[in-house]
């Protein structure tokens, strides 16, 4: 197991230190971006959508949809039952949280909640008549015309990297970025030259994307738009040997990394 | 495990839907911090001393402030 040398190599390291040490950093819950919508309930011409670590209320009325509230949750709904102006959001460990305008009112296991709106399945239907799909992650409200307003999610990611001023993400859902503490993270679709990223990597100012089955390509990011910097081609497996600094110690074992 | 990165005298590695601080100290490993989060994490960037983001596979982008611990510094071991 790559980890547990990993963690190995890691104890030694530290055997071999002592002294006086810091106090750990402190990690408060951090605010969650652009996350796969999970689950879904309609009431009326309003949405509670489930996405991890908040639920949102969306009203699609007449001017359009508005994002009207969204409350922050620990952990991920599996599923919401709702009316407009509350909703009760079960978690897979059969925890529920009752939310109500905009804060929890209530949590508690799933069976004790009652006077509370049951979970709903299946497809999910506006007053309008337009339904509510989630699929990969994404929204998607379809009107009984034909007409889809979407909104893409961050989900299936399976590769990321930060450059120094952008962290970057790729995989089912395509490319993605974020200035951290700057806006909300930005999808710039998926490049047609390679299948969905399993990994990614920077070479100066190129961004690297390499599928399933090796083929990669370099891009120019430019705006929003990602642009190919050569013709695709299997890209070699990454080394397996690892550099990193520990302390002051400069480590290098040779480990497996996992998958 | 999807990332290990150096923090000082401490590592983060983000390990199942988790992300934990470990401390190397008389020869031990412990995971002195913990972080639960809505699934797999898939990066893990200290993008600034103070800050910590994390990709995961389905819940998106995150940013903890990586702030001290309020706790009076420990004191080490010495190696045996």
């Amino acid at each position: 197991m790559g980890w547990a040398k990993v963690l190995g190599g890691v104890i030694a390291l530290g055997g071999c230190g002592g002294g006086a040490s810091m106090a750990p950093p402190e990690l408060p819950r951090p605010t969650l971006r652009a996350g796969a919508w999970q689950a879904a309930c309609a009431a009326g011409d309003v949405a509670w959508l489930a996405r991890p670590g908040a639920v949102e209320r969306w009203r699609f009325g007449a001017d359009g949809p508005v994002q009207e509230a969204s409350v922050a949750l620990e952990g991920a709904a599996q599923a919401v039952g709702c009316a407009a102006d509350r909703a009760l959001l079960v978690r897979a460990d059969g925890r529920a949280v009752g939310v109500a305008g905009e804060g929890v009112a209530w949590e508690g296991a799933a069976a004790e909640a009652t006077g509370w709106p049951a979970p709903t399945a299946g497809p999910q239907r506006l007053a309008s008549g337009a339904d509510i799909q989630l699929a990969g992650g994404a929204l998607a409200v379809i009107q009984p015309d034909g007409q889809i307003w979407q909104r893409p999610a961050a989900a299936g990611l399976r590769a990321a990297l930060w450059d120094g001023e952008r962290v970057w993400a790729a995989g089912a859902s395509g490319v993605w970025w974020w200035r951290p503490g700057a806006g909300s993270p930005v999808p710039m679709g998926q490049p047609t030259e390679v299948g969905p990223a399993e990994r990614m990597f920077q070479d100066g100012s190129l961004l690297w994307l390499v599928d399933a089955s090796g083929r990669g390509l370099p891009f120019w990011p430019r705006g929003p738009w990602l642009v190919p910097a050569g013709e695709p081609g299997q890209v070699l497996p990454a080394d397996r040997r690892v550099a990193i600094r520990l302390g002051r110690r400069r480590w290098r074992p040779t480990w497996d990394p996992p998958g | 495990m999807h990332a290990l990165v150096p923090q000082g005298d401490f590592v983060l590695v983000a390990a199942g839907d988790a992300v934990l601080v470990y401390a190397a100290e008389g020869g031990r490993l412990d995971a002195v911090r913990r972080l639960d989060l809505p699934g797999a994490t898939v990066g893990l960037f200290v993008v600034a001393p103070d800050r910590l983001v994390l990709v995961g596979a389905d819940y998106g982008f995150a940013e903890v402030a990586l702030t001290p611990s309020s706790a009076a510094p420990r004191t080490g071991h010495p190696a045996p």
